[in-house]
């Protein structure tokens, strides 16, 4: 599927989009990071292997991403003749939930709940015509109306999106640099739940910092998302107990600086 | 669409072992377990959050026959529709004081109940009396059972970690040698914020 309008984070507070590869720690720095910060030394680790130390990484960043919804890409959705619904997921695996729809002339087609469509019109899902309400559901369930009568009509959509793995010592994560030392945060967390007891406890202030980092970046986003007129805000982390989770914000240190 | 054999792969470290032969040879843990955690993880993620929306239009009318099966693994009746028209959610004592001979009565449906006929059906009022007419369902569903031999899950990568969690939680509270109590409670929390994500972001389930 053509992408439209770019993918990824937000860039616009630290330049230009599309102007060559994405600033900050590439895959193979985390993970020297997070291997020196458990006194395993640089790669080459034995108590933690690589492989686990990566997938520890990429859970981070999923998880990151997850609570930002920062990263975002916009589609060009084929739509079928007379056809009300599509999982996004089968067309978009990186789907997480749609931000904001265009039709292909530019006009804004707006979010809609069941209720609002059934009384807008007691027939609207067999209703032929031009898209101007979308409704979405469950992790990818989305409905258009009315339907075009005839294939050949696309709308605009971008989303929240998510993830690929980072596979490559040079692959960059597609947050902002500033952030990325949350990964290696959330890494020392993750890798040290095995040990478990006091050996576990003492990395709780690793993940309260990466909540806390999350919790930055998603009210980022989420002013922002508001000021495009998006659809969907981020998790709202400053609402969560923490504590629940077993974690004693008093204890937790400030950022490193990288 | 994310494998469950991927997912279980990516816990072996964390469970202590270091390989899938290792954790299938020992007497604590079975990769058949992870795979039934995994496919509770996905039943209760169904009930919790309703992340498994589907519609259905397999079914049509058929004279004089007022009740039909409920869509395969449904969990929760969103809305149905009559040849495109929304019927309305009635309950069957609303049933009986709008009609007193509402199990017979006849004409274009209007309503449906999913308590005036058995478990897994749904009731159309009135009674259909011609034949055809396409009946749509939307509703939340439960996936098909995981297993290693279907272990393919219909999310977005970042939803995988919720059900690694689930098998974390279930591995370390087990009554064995590696039982972690404390770990198994952190594991739950961790289970349940991702619900609280998934309601902010899909709504609740049922």
């Amino acid at each position: 599927m053509a992408s439209w309008g770019g993918t990824g984070w937000n860039q616009s507070r630290w330049g230009q989009a599309g102007s060559g590869p994405p600033p900050g720690l590439p895959l193979g720095a985390l993970q020297n990071r997070v291997s020196q910060r458990l006194d395993e030394g640089l790669i080459g680790a034995t108590y933690y292997t690589l492989a686990e130390i990566t997938a520890r990484i990429n859970e981070g960043y999923r998880f990151f991403v997850l609570l930002t919804l920062g990263l975002e890409t916009t589609a060009v959705v084929p739509l079928a003749a007379a056809t009300t619904f599509y999982h996004m997921l089968s067309a978009y695996p990186d789907w997480i939930l749609p931000l904001r729809v265009y039709s292909s002339a530019g006009a804004k087609i707006r979010p809609a709940t069941l209720a609002e469509l059934d009384s807008l019109d007691s027939g609207w899902t067999n209703s032929p015509g031009a898209p101007l309400r979308y409704i979405a559901r469950g992790f990818d369930l989305f409905g258009i109306y009315p339907q075009p009568a005839a294939p050949g009509t696309n709308v605009i959509v971008t989303y929240a999106q998510a993830p690929a793995d980072l596979v490559n010592a040079g692959d960059v994560p597609l947050i902002p640099p500033e952030y990325q030392l949350s990964l290696v945060d959330y890494a020392i967390y993750a890798l040290r739940q095995k040990e478990g007891g006091q050996e576990f406890l003492k990395t709780l202030p690793y993940f309260d910092r990466f909540l806390s980092d999350a919790q930055e970046y998603g009210e980022y986003v989420r002013t922002r998302n508001l000021g495009n007129r998006y659809e969907a805000t981020p998790f709202e982390l400053s609402l969560f107990d923490r504590s629940r989770l077993g974690i004693d914000r008093a204890k937790t240190p400030a950022r490193r600086t990288a | 669409m994310i494998d469950a054999a991927q997912i279980i792969l990516n816990l072996v470290p964390a469970l202590g072992f270091q390989s899938l032969a290792d954790l299938e040879a020992s007497d604590w843990l079975q990769d058949v377990e992870l795979y039934q955690w995994a496919d509770e993880a996905s039943q209760r993620l169904a009930h919790q959050a309703g992340v498994f929306a589907e519609w259905d239009n397999s079914a049509t009318a058929v004279s004089l026959t007022s009740v039909y099966p409920a869509p395969v693994n449904f969990v929760n009746l969103v809305a149905l529709y009559y040849a495109g028209a929304k019927l309305r959610e009635t309950n069957v004592a609303e049933l009986a004081a709008l009609d007193a001979n509402w199990p017979a009565t006849g004409g274009t449906p209007i309503r449906a109940s999913i308590d005036a006929g058995n478990l897994g059906t749904f009731t159309l009022y009135p009674m259909p009396t011609s034949s055809g007419a396409v009946i749509l369902a939307l509703f939340d569903k439960y996936l098909p059972t995981i297993s290693a031999a279907a272990s393919a899950l219909p999310i977005s990568s970042p939803a995988q970690d919720y059900f690694a969690y689930h098998m974390l939680a279930e591995a370390r509270g087990k009554e064995s040698e590696a039982s972690m109590p404390d770990m198994a409670q952190h594991f739950r929390k961790r289970v349940q914020m991702f619900e609280e994500i998934f309601a902010k972001y899909y709504g609740g389930g049922q």
